[in-house]
């Protein structure tokens, strides 16, 4: 027995005592512990790569990047008189109760789009925290201080961005700044307005940035400006934004493209009319080009065009319509536009004999709407009820801003993934036309007409003096007939009929570019706008899916508070986030 | 037969241990060894012939063709046909007396000369030895619930997979099979205790192999499988056991001749037509798509009527037609085009276009990607062994033709397993080696999720429209391209383009162990266990020009991946016996290490398809790689004792302590268990009246842990270079981004084990003299701590969730065993059955009582399964219908609905506040079933044997996810013949919604319309055995020859409309070492492959 229990000693001491400690000690694979371990220039920088990698909309949680959109397609045209969700009735359905108004806070739509604006947000924060701690512990070389400043303004000017575009979505939104950090210090209230901090971020850029980059892609002060200058706009401060627009339009780099089409060509990528644009790149080494314009690329004709997927983001019929001229003076028909259909090739096969409309037409539609019988970019003619999924549901026309030509295939768009219509056009965020009708806008609310009409036309005279979209012998491809407006032309005569003027040339000159829900909730005109559009677009132009929809006021200008996002907020079965009214 | 208790053979055991000195129920193979040693030292002993008999000890009848063989030596004899039998012996010799169907005996010559030896059927004993954590236990000695199958029971299934042996033959374990060729299995004990990762702890002879395929180990070479699932028998594995343990020891030679066992068998899966789900016809769905367009009145301007690309124009459904071509609208059979036929198989040449002829008789796409499916297997294994040695040496193959075209399954392995016993028996060493490689064939070779899963092969089967021809005019496979048929891919070609698509695996796995007994009772062991795999896949992605949604390039892509898992454990074990007290203490220690890498490739454009072209050199764009890894380490110590006094009263009482690398702040944890048995029966006041004649009383308690989730958990912050998630282009190049670095998953320094406790109580007993054994055990398993990666606020940017110890989950049930056993002449038989029932619920979600924790997302369907407190786990969640709206007046004094009209469906207002939303979701099904039974008859008559073992789930529910496609106005494609029941001015009490155009969104969303009953029973197994009787055998020189026919699933009962219930248990994810497989969502038909029925004729004999 005494053996036995000395054999146990002596098992116990041989095989028992093994080091442990060290045994147990694993260090994760393949990753960085810890923010100290990028407190570096080098760690700074990547950080604010990261950060910047999100103003695509897409962070990679996959869950469909068209659930947020750097061009904000599904909010801001979709639910708007500019688009349809386009495609068959039966794809990405959460889309139609979003272009219904009858979106309930469980549609995974605006979780993801929270999601990802959030992450923005806090990338940008992870990069003001290892700037924060590079400075405490001394690792900034003395020659990077300058450039780390810069750093930080950049970061600023993200966290602000990516909060605005949670502010426009909700209204009612957290902020959140570098200082939480555990689950739970991020339950934060949305009951206290963020304008404040937002502008306080563009603010902080707009000191600290200079004027230009070296890198193309890095946020300069100008884009700083532009942003506030946005901000205020809807705050509907035009007195501060107006110092800003004016700052921008007289000091600033940027012009107007000679061609208005070539906003949306990739070659004229970053070009003197982008004051705030997102670089995408493709065949970069990134899984199915992963950093091109993935927000988009269902929005492209579907299986009988060369494209092949998926058909969304159809521009409407009242957005077509608004685009007729007056035959003798080639002005907008600001109060008639839709009292008729503009002829089109709804019911008609591809293969039956099609007369396009002969009317006059303002030549920005067939840089934003591809239609039967137009050259669709270098495509060859868009081929009708072919290319469409399914016209009965959602009309004949399709989107064409996003698209890229045929002769930068493979080189500029994917060559990987499901689908290779990611392209490297890239996403612009705001045009220089944005910034001067803006301050038309600004303009018009001061009652100082003359300067709003000299502006509006300035953006006129660029659409009729640039190249018109041309059939192959350089004919233009239908009748264009535009002009500026006349001086003491009654649109200008007062307070109305300018507001209704200056905003009708916004909705042309930016058509499908995702500003036009979020313009007309800035109006404020929201409600009768689409309420007048759901039961024309309904009855009359044949699209029964919006019949009976509704948007009511007080309710629909802002898109409810994710479910998950409120359930996940909840300490004892109080959540940190108030659902928006209505909801 | 399992868990079970005989008592006639415990009565035999009696009689034994009186006739026979060297065979015990206690370390059966120590005693024998020392037999043998008896026999060695005396050997020199002069031999006399003996002679004897042998009877049948139930019914005394002789038996013929007995091997009698004198231990350690060559020379044997068989029994006559009286069952007599002389042999040449000296007095100190061991005979050795076996029979098929008889248990081994060793009889001591001593001083008989006349030997009568009553032969006792090989059924389980009392005496059995249980292998049990680091030990074994004779089944007495148990007080748990331990439940286990043999080696016979297993070669009479004809599974692919060893865990798969477990299904309806253990109470408490629910597996889940995925169907294809190869697929893998998922295994539940007791429920599903954590929201966490459920797998069990599997134990391959001492090996540890966490989750993983089993797949690719041969089911033959297992001699048992037990599965711990109370705390007493499993808390021995302390953080890893909480799941349930399930150990597997494969086979090895016996002392004695040489033995050559070989089986085959071959046969065909199926699965039946009947079994199909049933789709409109060609010009029904034409009806339905211009109904739908009639009903929204949407073809264009005010008209009504439909207006589509293939079925025309027109104002009543019945103008529909269905069209001569699909593709290109508007083509005829003279179609000068025709001419210009576009082959899809060369993948240079640009789409023109292809002319598709419309099938309007309609293709049954589920006939086309369904064939029956060859298969067969084989195994030879070689065994036997001396005084100091044994060893068995195994070859095995599978191979199967899935029952889905184009997809194959293959598997060679090979063992050896050898123990050898030096200087004096007082060392044995051995080892447990398997080298195993297996190939996956096909669309499942592919390492995405590609069963059970909306975009899955079966998904698109459902959802393919059946006037798409399979395949073109042109000799190319056929699709949507034509316009209005939706987006759905043609599985068939789908499947022919993957056929070529492999997944090797080479798994080596094995131990070698020391085992020394320097004192006698005292046992070191020491044990090295290796588990290691190395993975292949390829992927080939071709052009489907076909499609509406076609893909133009073609991609190749391979993926590596290396697991390492070693583990070390030393034992020390000492066996004590002070005259009614009988002792065993265990102390171990172990350590272990996992690792694992991965890297992929891929390429685009390959300019040919060739298969021994597919290197990722050949493609010529879109450079792709990638990679990654993961490790973690454990290190324990544990110790048991088991007291028994007077063989009456049983205890037992086990701590281990383990530390694991997952968890830093509280790093390492204790878990403890204690188990009482008592075998009641043996007390003097135990009435002996007959009926009861034997009776074990057990209880137990104990706690376990689970640590299975990802690696690396303990820090803060992680940050990730990361290329698809956090790179820019920050120069306008548009063509090169600047890698940047993300946050990439939150951390937590405190998370600690998840912890079950568990309470067993239960009784063996055995009645009506031996007629009947009976098991039960009742159990409350109640996971605490559960490490869960909680949903944090988006606002937080978390791109991973960090775990944290959240919640409680309780699982409590009962299991029942019943087994019958009767003889009438020369008929046997008995029948065998077993129940299980757990009833799950989440007791606590911790702190904020309102957090739910969601299942995976089905398509635009968003929050399908929930979590929550109250509910059991994975319920189902969403709107309650309530029928249809008949007319406006019922929808304006309905609760404000989005988007009601009379037509469309009525949803519940659960909470009555007037307004259907979000609050109106409630729980609409459950997944877990009521109970699940298993049956099994055996009858034997002379040399034929019948075995039927039938399995059955009740009471369960399904969400047929598939419904979303085929009975709602979801894309463009094809519709189920439930779409003809839909609602109408005419046909008020149509189930579905009026079809239409113009849906509102709500109309498809989660709801009680999904749920289907997902109940059934299979016929396992139905098996004819003949036994060629021992005159014959001896004829044909083979010591026995078996040959069977069998039928496998051959009956199936079920109300479920989908193609097959058998998927209440999914995730089916083998990267467990990843810590996944989480069962948040379960009994989702996302599009699971059917479970196939088989028909499989095979001989087993041996020489």
């Amino acid at each position: 027995m005494k053996k036995v229990i000395r054999l146990f000693i002596v098992f116990n001491l041989i095989i028992l005592n093994a080091c442990d400690d060290g045994f147990l000690e694993v260090s994760p694979q393949g990753a960085l512990v810890g923010a100290e371990s990028l407190a570096t220039m080098e760690g700074i920088d990547a950080l604010l790569i990261g950060a910047y990698s999100v103003l695509d909309g897409w962070n990679g949680i996959g869950e469909g990047a068209w659930r947020s959109p750097a061009s904000n397609w599904t909010y801001g045209n979709v639910p708007s008189d500019d688009g349809y969700k386009g495609s068959d009735q039966g794809d990405q359905t959460p889309l139609n109760d979003i272009e219904r108004f009858t979106a309930i806070a469980s549609n995974p739509y605006f979780l993801t789009k929270w999601k990802v604006v959030y992450d923005g947000v806090r990338r940008s924060n992870d990069v003001l925290r290892a700037i924060t701690t590079a400075r405490k512990i001394g690792t900034i070389d003395e020659s990077d201080i300058e450039t780390v400043n810069i750093r930080e303004a950049e970061a600023r000017f993200l966290r602000g961005h990516y909060h605005f575009e949670a502010k426009k979505m909700w209204n009612n939104v957290p902020y959140v700044d570098e200082i939480p950090l555990k689950i739970d210090e991020f339950k934060i209230t949305n009951t206290v307005d963020i304008w404040p901090s937002i502008e306080e971020n563009f603010q902080f850029a707009i000191d600290h940035l200079p004027e230009t980059q070296p890198e193309i892609g890095r946020i300069a002060s100008w884009t700083a400006k532009g942003l506030l200058a946005k901000a205020h706009m809807f705050q509907q401060d035009f007195v501060a934004a107006k110092i800003l627009l004016d700052d921008i339009m007289n000091n600033g780099p940027f012009d107007l493209l000679p061609n208005y089409g070539d906003n949306f060509n990739v070659t004229f990528n970053n070009s003197v009319e982008d004051v705030f644009e997102v670089q995408t790149s493709v065949n970069d080494g990134v899984t199915n080009s992963g950093n091109g314009n993935w927000g988009d690329v269902i929005n492209f004709p579907h299986d009988g065009s060369p494209f092949g997927c998926c058909g969304f983001n159809q521009p409407s019929f009242n957005l077509v319509n608004a685009y007729q001229t007056d035959p003798a003076t080639g002005l907008p028909l600001l109060d008639t536009f839709n009292d008729d259909i503009l002829t089109n090739d709804q019911g008609i096969d591809s293969t039956e004999p099609f007369t396009e409309y002969q009317g006059t037409l303002d030549p920005r539609l067939d840089h934003t709407v591809g239609r039967r019988g137009i050259p669709y970019l270098d495509w060859g003619d868009h081929g009708g009820r072919l290319w469409i999924r399914d016209q009965g549901f959602s009309g004949p026309y399709s989107p064409k801003k996003n698209v890229y030509r045929k002769s930068d295939v493979g080189n500029l768009t994917s060559n990987s993934g499901w689908t290779t219509n990611a392209n490297a056009i890239n996403i612009p965020l705001i045009r220089f036309a944005d910034v001067i009708l803006w301050r038309a806008e600004v303009a018009v609310e001061e009652s100082d007409f003359e300067t709003a009409r000299q502006l509006v036309n300035r953006i006129r005279a660029r659409a009729r003096d640039g190249a018109f979209v041309s059939e192959s012998d350089g004919s233009p491809a239908a009748n264009y007939l535009i002009n500026e407006y006349p001086t003491g032309h009654p649109a200008f005569g007062s307070l109305t009929e300018a507001r209704k003027a200056v905003r009708f040339e916004r909705r042309l000159e930016l058509g499908m570019e995702g500003h036009r829900f979020f313009d007309l909730v800035r109006y404020r005109i929201a409600a009768e706008t689409l309420n007048t559009y759901f039961a024309i677009e309904g009855t009359r132009n044949g699209r029964i899916f919006l019949a009976g929809a509704n948007f009511e006021p007080g309710k629909h200008e802002y898109f409810p508070i994710p479910l998950s996002e409120i359930l996940a907020s909840s300490s004892n079965g109080v959540s940190s986030l108030t659902q928006n009214p209505g909801y | 037969m399992m868990n079970q208790w005989s008592v006639k053979s415990y009565l035999r055991f009696m009689v034994y241990t009186n006739a026979i000195e060297c065979v015990s129920y206690g370390a059966r193979k120590r005693i024998i060894a020392q037999c043998a040693i008896l026999f060695l030292s005396f050997s020199a002993f002069a031999q006399n012939p003996i002679s004897g008999s042998t009877t049948d000890i139930e019914d005394g009848a002789p038996l013929l063709g007995v091997s009698v063989l004198v231990r350690g030596t060559l020379s044997g004899t068989v029994t006559d046909i009286n069952g007599r039998f002389t042999i040449n012996a000296s007095s100190e010799d061991v005979l050795l007396i076996s029979h098929v169907g008889y248990e081994t005996q060793e009889v001591r010559v001593g001083n008989q000369i006349n030997i009568s030896i009553k032969m006792v059927p090989d059924i389980q004993e009392l005496s059995e030895l249980i292998v049990t954590g680091y030990s074994s236990q004779s089944r007495q000695s148990i007080t748990g619930s331990v439940s286990s199958i043999g080696a016979e029971e297993i070669a009479s299934l004809p599974i692919m997979s060893l865990d798969r042996a477990m299904q309806g033959r253990l109470p408490g374990v629910y597996i889940g099979n995925e169907g294809y060729a190869g697929g893998n299995t998922m295994v539940r004990i007791r429920g599903f205790g954590t929201l966490n990762n459920n797998d069990p702890l599997f134990i391959i002879d001492g090996v540890q192999v966490s989750g993983g395929n089993l797949s690719s180990l041969n089911s033959t070479d297992i001699e048992s499988i037990t599965v711990l699932k109370d705390a007493s028998s499993a808390a021995i594995y302390g953080a890893r056991a909480s799941n349930g343990v399930v150990i597997v020891t494969t086979k090895n030679g016996k002392p004695g001749a040489l033995n050559v066992d070989i089986s085959m068998s071959n046969g065909v899966n199926y699965v039946p037509e009947s079994r199909f789900p049933r789709m409109l016809s060609p010009r029904q769905l034409a009806e339905n798509v211009a109904l739908s367009q009639i009903n929204a009145n949407l073809s264009g301007g005010n008209s009504g009527g439909f207006n589509h690309p293939q079925y025309g124009l027109g104002t009543s459904a019945s103008e529909v037609i269905l069209p001569d071509f699909i593709n290109p609208q508007g083509a005829s059979a003279d179609d000068p085009r025709v001419a210009a036929g576009y082959d899809t198989n060369d993948d240079n040449s640009d789409g023109i276009f292809q002319l598709m002829r419309a099938n309007k008789n309609g293709t049954n796409w589920f006939d086309e990607i369904i064939d029956p499916g060859y298969f067969q297997k084989y195994s030879i294994s070689v065994s036997g062994g001396g005084e100091l040695s044994r060893f068995l040496f195994g070859v095995g193959h599978y191979g199967e033709e899935g029952v889905i075209k184009f997809t194959d399954f293959d598997r060679y392995s090979l063992r050896m397993n050898s123990e050898f016993s030096i200087a004096d028996d007082k060392i044995r060493i051995g080892e447990n080696v398997s080298v195993n490689y297996s190939e996956r064939t096909g669309i499942f070779a592919q390492n995405t999720l590609v069963n059970n899963n909306v975009e899955s092969i079966i998904s698109m089967t459902y959802r393919i429209p059946s006037i798409v021809p399979v395949g073109d005019e042109g000799g190319n496979f056929g699709g949507t391209q034509g316009g209005g048929l939706g987006n759905a891919i043609n599985p068939v070609a789908h499947l022919f383009r993957s056929k070529d698509d492999k997944r090797r695996e080479l798994r080596n796995l094995g131990s070698i162990y020391v085992e020394a007994e320097p004192i006698e009772g005292l046992v070191y062991k020491s044990l090295l266990g290796l588990n290691h795999l190395s993975r292949n896949i390829t992927d080939f992605e071709s052009k489907d020009p076909e499609a509406s949604e076609s893909t133009l390039f073609t991609t190749f892509s391979e993926t590596n991946r290396w697991i390492s898992n070693w583990n070390w454990s030393n034992t020390l074990s000492y066996e004590l016996e002070l005259s009614d007290s009988h002792f065993n203490f265990l102390i171990g220690k172990e350590i272990l290490k996992n690792t694992f890498r991965e890297s992929f490739g891929g390429r685009n454009d390959f300019i040919n398809q060739d298969v021994s072209f597919r290197f990722l050199n050949v493609g010529q764009s879109s450079l792709q790689n990638g990679g990654f890894g993961g490790k973690n380490a454990l290190s324990s110590y544990f110790g048991r004792v088991d007291y028994n006094f007077r063989n009456r009263y049983y205890s037992n009482f086990t701590i281990r302590r383990d530390g694991s690398s997952k968890f830093i702040e509280n790093r390492w944890g204790s878990f403890v268990s204690a188990g009482f048995g008592w075998l009641i029966s043996d007390e003097n006041f135990f009435p002996s009246d007959g009926i009861i004649s034997l009776l074990k009383l057990r209880a137990s308690w104990g706690q376990m842990g689970n640590q299975n989730i990802p690696d690396s958990n303990g820090d803060l912050v992680f940050f990730t270079p990361d290329l698809e998630n956090s790179s820019y282009d920050i120069t306008g190049s548009n063509t090169g981004s600047l890698v940047g670095i993300d946050f990439s998953k939150g951390g937590n320094r405190d998370i600690r084990w998840e912890t079950s406790e568990v309470t067993d109580i239960g009784f063996d007993a055995i009645l009506f003299d031996s007629k009947i054994d009976v098991s039960f055990s009742w159990f409350n398993r109640k996971t605490e701590d559960m490490l869960l990666d909680t949903t944090p606020p988006g606002t937080g940017g978390f791109a991973n969730n960090a775990f944290f110890n959240v919640g409680n989950v309780q699982n409590k049930g009962v299991e029942i065993a019943i087994n019958y056993n009767e003889e009438l002449g020369d008929l046997k038989y008995s029948i065998g059955g077993n129940l299980s029932t757990y009833r799950n619920e989440i007791t606590s979600v911790g702190e904020n009582a309102s957090l739910t924790f969601n299942g995976n997302l089905a398509r635009d369907l968003n929050q399908i399964s929930i979590n929550r407190l109250g509910d059991s786990t994975g319920s189902f969640f969403g709107f309650v219908i309530d029928g249809i709206f008949q007319n406006d007046s019922e929808v304006a004094t309905h609760a404000d609905q989005p988007g009601a009209r009379p037509g469309t469906f009525r949803f519940r207002d659960v909470n009555d506040d007037g307004i259907i939303n979000d609050e109106d979701r409630t729980i609409i099904g459950n997944p877990h079933p009521d109970f699940t039974y298993g049956i099994n008859l055996n009858l034997s008559y002379k040399n034929f044997e019948l075995d039927l073992f039938g399995q059955g789930v009740s009471g369960n529910e399904l969400f047929n996810f598939q419904r979303y496609f085929t009975d709602f106005n979801n894309f463009q494609g094809q519709r189920g013949i439930r779409t003809l029941d839909a609602w109408s001015t005419t046909n008020p009490n149509g189930k579905l919604p009026l079809l239409s155009d113009s849906r509102p969104g709500l109309e498809s969303a989660e709801s009680s319309y999904y749920i289907e009953d997902g109940g059934y029973f299979k016929l396992r197994s139905i098996r004819l055995t003949y036994t060629l009787p021992p005159s014959m055998t001896t004829k044909l020189g083979v010591k026995y020859l078996k040959v069977f026919a069998q039928g496998k699933n051959v009956i199936v009962i079920t109300d479920y409309t989908g193609l097959d219930p058998e998927i209440n248990l999914q995730s089916f994810d083998d990267n467990t070492i990843e810590g996944r497989n989480r069962n948040r969502d379960i009994g989702i038909d996302r599009g699971a492959a059917p479970i196939p029925r088989s028909v499989i004729f095979g001989i087993n004999l041996g020489f």
